[in-house]
């Protein structure tokens, strides 16, 4: 088979999950949006001394960040797919996604405890404080979001299918993309901006 | 695992790909550098908002306001480095 | 029920908001507050300038925090139709209400405490008018918990036409997520967390007055259509 892309035209003019999702989605995306205009500023402004703190920042943990949020992101849409097939494969699919987002967690975990070890904490120069305050906003929406999916996977039949409400499977997967589209910012804007 | 969607695995490849050949981008050491590393995330966000969250598939005002929340922010971020950077 | 009484009630919010603007702006002139980066010398000539507009102010705040309850007591009487079976999570939300007004008060009788002896020393006077910035920006903490609850609440009801709007559940769950950058302004003197700063002051403040303002909104449809009578299964 081709894969599921032939259902894909019926979702023509569909809002995901449901309409008031979205004020949740805009109302971050926009407060976001200032947050890393206020990061430039100081990027433009303090350039030399954002340097000499950025430089500490491991930048392969924050790929390997990337692409554990990216496959999550990818594991979600899967079980939102086998949902709408009505194919026992939506639990799994879950939980995939809920490991993965529990490896950010420790990733940053380590990160975090790496800096702090080294004595560069919330308020040791602008940057720090940049970096551990939006990353900290980060982790809190990833941390509901982690909650979130494992309502779901517990809330999946014993067969593994999703009988309960597409609306909340759809709406708690664009959550989570929210999550991952933020992640991709705060890395293209903390970690590789120099 | 025959009913997976290509689409969004293609998706998801482009963006590991780019984030990873994309690492070294800030490195360049141009003065487009930091237009480049702004260009590529706001490229990935957009990936990631048409393809998995479905925006493409949605309302007209829904698309209208991502792409505009992509455009004024890639606005606002490249004319704030550009601009007051000394 | 009586509609005129409920709808009056949902104007006891505005009129908390306003009171409390009226203090801080008109009266205190700290907003937006002045910087933590300053000395102990100018906070006190700050508040020595405007000695009787912080004891006015103080009074409109304590008072605020008394005359909110129709307010209040109006949202939780929705929330407890939505609940169905024990009202856990409406009783969470009432508890951290009461709390949130109780530093509200307190953050009267701190800015009280600056201003009633001018002649005090300037460390003195700046320590009081401080934890009254705190009183202010720091109650972001129970109310991250009070918002959570609400929009959990509300996107609870399984009822074919909800008795609040869903989006309104949504709405309280972003002001609770963005309330909370409000907890770290003991960390900072400078900068976007700092108690004036964009990430601590200006998102919550902001959000805080899109929530009050659609909580009205909502509340007032809410009344119109009699959802407190509604019996749907």
């Amino acid at each position: 088979m081709n894969g599921a892309d032939s259902d894909t035209p019926n979702l023509s003019g569909h809002v995901p999950g449901e309409p008031g999702l979205w004020v949740l989605i805009f109302g971050d995306l926009l407060v976001f949006g200032v947050l890393f205009v206020t990061y430039a500023v100081e990027f433009a402004t303090n350039g030399a001394a954002v340097h000499l703190s950025q430089i500490k920042l491991d930048r392969g943990l924050g790929l390997a960040n990337t692409a554990l949020l990216l496959t999550s992101s990818w594991c979600i849409a899967h079980a939102v797919i086998a949902a709408r097939k009505g194919l026992p494969q939506v639990r799994r699919f879950i939980w995939a996604a809920t490991a993965l987002g529990v490896g950010f967690v420790g990733v940053k975990i380590a990160e975090w405890s790496h800096h702090i070890g080294n004595g560069d904490t919330l308020n040791s120069s602008s940057f720090f404080t940049f970096y551990f305050m939006y990353t900290g906003i980060h982790l809190l929406h990833v941390l509901i979001g982690l909650g979130v999916l494992t309502w779901l996977g517990l809330r999946c039949a014993p067969d593994g299918r999703w009988t309960g409400s597409f609306a909340t499977l759809e709406g708690s997967a664009v959550f989570w993309h929210l999550v991952d589209l933020l992640w991709v910012m705060i890395f293209a804007l903390i970690y590789l901006l120099r | 695992m025959t009913w997976y969607s290509k689409r969004l695995t293609l998706f998801w490849l482009v963006l590991v790909a780019i984030s990873v050949l994309s690492f070294e981008s800030s490195l360049f050491g141009s003065r487009y550098a930091a237009g480049i590393v702004i260009v590529i995330g706001l490229v990935k966000a957009s990936i990631v908002g048409r393809e998995f969250m479905e925006i493409r598939a949605a309302p007209l005002v829904l698309r209208l306001l991502f792409l505009a929340w992509t455009l004024i922010l890639g606005g606002a971020l490249l004319g704030v480095i550009y601009g007051l950077r000394p | 029920m009586r509609n005129g009484a409920l709808k009056l009630s949902v104007f006891a919010g505005p009129l908390w908001g306003t009171l409390f603007f009226i203090a801080l702006w008109p009266l205190m002139h700290i907003f937006p507050p002045y910087s933590p980066m300053n000395s102990a010398a100018q906070v006190a000539a700050h508040v020595r300038e405007y000695q009787t507009g912080y004891l006015v102010g103080g009074i409109l705040l304590m008072t605020a925090s008394a005359i909110v309850w129709p307010f209040i007591a109006i949202i939780l009487l929705y929330l407890r139709k939505i609940e169905r079976g024990f009202p856990l999570w409406t009783t969470v939300t009432a508890l951290v209400f009461t709390y949130g007004q109780v530093t509200v008060f307190l953050c009267g009788l701190a800015f009280t405490m600056a201003a009633f002896r001018p002649d005090a020393s300037d460390e003195l006077i700046r320590a009081w008018s401080d934890l009254g910035m705190f009183l202010l920006v720091i109650p972001a903490i129970p109310g991250t918990t009070q918002y959570l609850a609400t929009g959990a609440i509300i996107l609870q009801d399984d009822r074919p036409r909800p008795i609040l709007p869903r989006w309104y559940g949504y709405l309280n769950i972003w002001t609770g997520i963005l309330s909370a950058p409000g907890a770290v302004v003991g960390l900072f003197k400078i900068g976007p967390f700092a108690w004036n700063g964009i990430a601590a002051f200006w998102i919550p403040a902001v959000v805080f007055g899109v929530w009050i303002t659609a909580t009205q909104i909502v509340l007032l449809s809410a009344i119109k259509r009699n959802a407190l009578q509604d019996n749907q299964p």
